[in-house]
């Protein structure tokens, strides 16, 4: 059975009057990839910060390897969201001062530094200062300074964001290779396509609650014909057991209600004599299943 | 706490300091002021020692002279005049490096004219001073004179009108004693050494509490460079609000010290090699002073850039304020300058944000004895580890983007 890395158990937040997080409970393994998705505002980055201990949670802790997240300083590697580099710094020195606040000895932070910016294909920015850098430069830097220390435990905030799609293939790659190296993995995201190539489970945020949580295939499952794609000439608008309709021209998606039979309301719109050239149960991808959380919520 | 983390930080503030245009202008800034204060002193003393080879006229209006056999009346540094007019013509000449005049009154006032010549008046009048001085009393004991002017063998010079071709100046019998003016007029009664190592004291204060400014100034900057680069979260998840805090300000202070020490061998190379050529071998302060000093020039920097700190970690709108306040107080303690030994001093020594400013200038015009160094470091002991705890509580707060700031501001609603 493999370690548990981190463990948060009930993690509460409050700022001020308006509770941004509602009892989070989460568990990563080694060698696990953990998604929190989300919209803006769902408190995925305070569950981050909280996680590593950056803010204290009102209620609920977190362990990481066992210990509170301050003593594991050190096992830890973080991606903010926030790009937070010392502009005015040559690239290589900022990763080596990185480094050595985290315990490497500066040859060594400047060995590990190069085979980074290399794999990377920074190598020829080292001498470079971090201002003159583009943005996804900058992330992939950032995303160096986060995995130098080959940390046990890695929490990356929105890791793709201002990367180019070869950029981003290739960070997909080395999470990938962290992950069977036996590195835990949190990362939060918005693009739900990449979290559902990487992730082997995910947490969903809604107004700081979770409101789906387990495994991709668990997840699919739970919503499996929830949406039926349906090409039709039109559609009565007050279909039982329908929740929503969505229309992209003739094609239609049906949201159905939980509880909702997808046959006993193909029979009902057949009775009501409308013309359907197809019906079929649609296979949710993480994007809808993340629109149709939000949209019940 | 890991020191290694702390230092580490230090350093990389240091390194990231020195290599800044900045710091080298505020080396130049305060060296530049102080040095012209020294070429002030450099160009007084060296007119010093060229009219010190000659001798004073004498006018002498009140009979004192006459009174007096005339193989008694001479004297190697003075030359006695018969007439105002010839005496004046002697000083425009330069035959004299100033003259004396004794009203008709003297013996009743004990006032006295001494006439010199413009940017050399001060030393010239320093050593005519002492010298009118001794020589009056040479001679009204020579004439064995009454009771009435018998006290003028105890005070010869009760009153000073100084006549130089620029200015005008009269000093009182009040101007000689006490405060901030009278106590650089009260250098008339003193050598050109005393002169010399009290205004090396002052320059000191000057450019000590300078750079105690500048150092707030740095703190500022400092922070917001974390604050502008977003380094908070990445620092606070690599060390301890604590290591952080503290890195920061064994930073600056590291900074500062190298600030003060350039400052100070460039001031002591250039102004204390004239002094040297001038004078010869001058102690201008004691190892105990030296060592008192360090420790409350360190002390003031750690105090101010910690508070400094802890006021930029409070809320934005009311930093420039307190900054603002830190930067008067810091003025305040140079005030401590006009009467060192008093109450308002003695109390600014112990109350925290005054205190090391306040030491400092004490220890560098001796009047701080023992009780208050004592009182003073235990104070500023026990308030610097408050401060750096405060300071490293608040840290995450102002560092990580999103988060309130403490609680005068309102909490961020977020959703």
């Amino acid at each position: 059975m493999r370690e548990t890395v981190l463990r948060a158990e009930g993690l509460c937040k409050w700022f001020g009057r308006t509770q941004v997080v509602e009892d989070l409970s989460l568990e990563v393994k080694r060698g696990e990839i953990v998604g929190l998705l989300g919209p803006n505002g769902s408190g995925k980055t305070t569950s981050l910060r909280m996680m590593l201990g950056l803010i204290p949670p009102d209620a609920g802790r977190v362990t990481i390897l066992g210990q509170p997240p301050q003593r594991a300083r050190d096992r830890t590697g973080y991606l903010p969201e926030e790009r937070g580099l010392y502009k005015d710094e040559r690239a290589l020195d900022m990763l080596v001062y990185v480094g050595r606040l985290r315990g490497m000895s500066r040859t060594e932070a400047r060995r590990r530094a190069l085979e980074w910016m290399a794999r990377l294909k920074l190598e020829d920015h080292t001498r470079s200062k971090v201002e003159k850098l583009s943005h996804g430069m900058q992330q992939r830097l950032q995303f160096i300074a986060s995995v130098l220390h080959d940390p046990e435990l890695l929490i990356l905030d929105e890791p793709f964001q201002g990367l180019d799609p070869i950029h981003t293939l290739l960070l997909l790659q080395i999470l990938g290779e962290l992950r069977d190296q036996g590195v835990a993995i949190v990362l939060s995201t918005h693009q739900l396509d990449l979290a559902e190539q990487l992730c082997d489970r995910v947490a969903m945020l809604f107004q700081g609650r979770v409101v789906v949580e387990g495994t991709l295939e668990e997840i699919r499952q739970k919503f499996a014909g929830r949406v039926v794609r349906v090409i039709a000439e039109s559609l009565p608008p007050d279909l039982p057991g329908v929740q929503e309709i969505r229309s992209f021209g003739r094609e239609k998606k049906l949201i159905l209600e939980e509880q909702a039979d997808p046959d006993s309301i193909l029979r009902a719109l057949l009775e009501r004599g409308a013309r359907v050239d197809l019906w079929e149960r649609h296979a949710l991808s993480l994007y809808e299943v993340f629109h149709l959380v939000a949209s019940r919520a | 706490m890991s020191w290694t983390k702390t230092f580490l930080i230090a350093s990389h503030e240091f390194f990231a300091r020195i290599k800044s245009p900045v710091f080298y202008i505020l080396i130049l800034n305060p060296f530049v002021g102080s040095m012209l204060i020294g070429l002030l002193f450099g160009l007084m003393f060296a007119g010093a020692r060229e009219n010190l080879e000659l001798p004073v006229g004498l006018m002498d209006h009140s009979g004192l002279l006459s009174m007096l056999p005339s193989k008694e009346k001479g004297d190697e540094n003075f030359l006695i005049y018969s007439s105002m007019e010839e005496a004046q013509a002697a000083l425009r000449d330069r035959r004299v490096r100033a003259l004396v005049e004794i009203p008709p009154d003297y013996l009743e006032s004990g006032q006295i004219i001494i006439w010199v010549y413009g940017t050399s008046s001060w030393p010239t009048m320093v050593s005519v001073f002492n010298q009118t001085e001794s020589f009056l009393r040479k001679t009204i004991v020579q004439n064995r004179l009454d009771s009435r002017t018998a006290r003028r063998v105890i005070k010869p010079i009760d009153g000073l009108r100084i006549i130089s071709a620029d200015q005008v100046r009269e000093l009182g019998d009040l101007d000689l004693r006490g405060g901030i003016f009278g106590r650089a007029r009260a250098q008339v009664q003193q050598t050109v050494r005393f002169l010399i190592q009290t205004g090396a004291r002052y320059i000191l204060v000057l450019l000590l509490l300078l750079n105690v400014s500048i150092s707030i100034m740095y703190s500022y900057e400092n922070i917001s460079r974390d604050r502008a680069n977003r380094m908070g979260e990445l620092m606070l998840s690599t060390v301890s609000a604590t290591e952080w805090f503290a890195g920061k300000i064994l930073g600056v202070v590291l900074i500062m010290l190298t600030q003060t020490l350039i400052q100070m061998t460039l001031v002591l190379a250039i102004w204390g090699g004239i002094s040297w050529q001038l004078l010869g071998n001058l102690t201008l302060l004691s190892p105990r002073e030296v060592g008192l000093v360090l420790v409350y020039y360190v002390l003031s920097i750690l105090f101010y850039v910690s508070a400094s700190m802890l006021a930029i970690f409070v809320h934005p709108k009311v930093t420039p304020v307190l900054l603002d306040i830190l930067g008067l107080l810091n003025l305040i303690n140079a005030a401590v300058v006009v009467a060192p030994s008093s109450r308002i001093a003695i109390f600014m020594s112990f109350f925290p944000l005054t205190a090391p400013g306040t030491m400092l200038v004490r220890v560098l015009l001796k009047a701080a004895p023992w009780r208050d160094v004592v009182i003073s470091l235990g104070v500023l002991g026990v308030c610097s580890m408050w401060t750096v705890l405060a300071g490293s509580a608040v840290a995450s707060r102002v560092l990580i983007p999103g988060m309130p700031a403490l609680s005068i501001s309102r909490p961020r609603q977020r959703r």
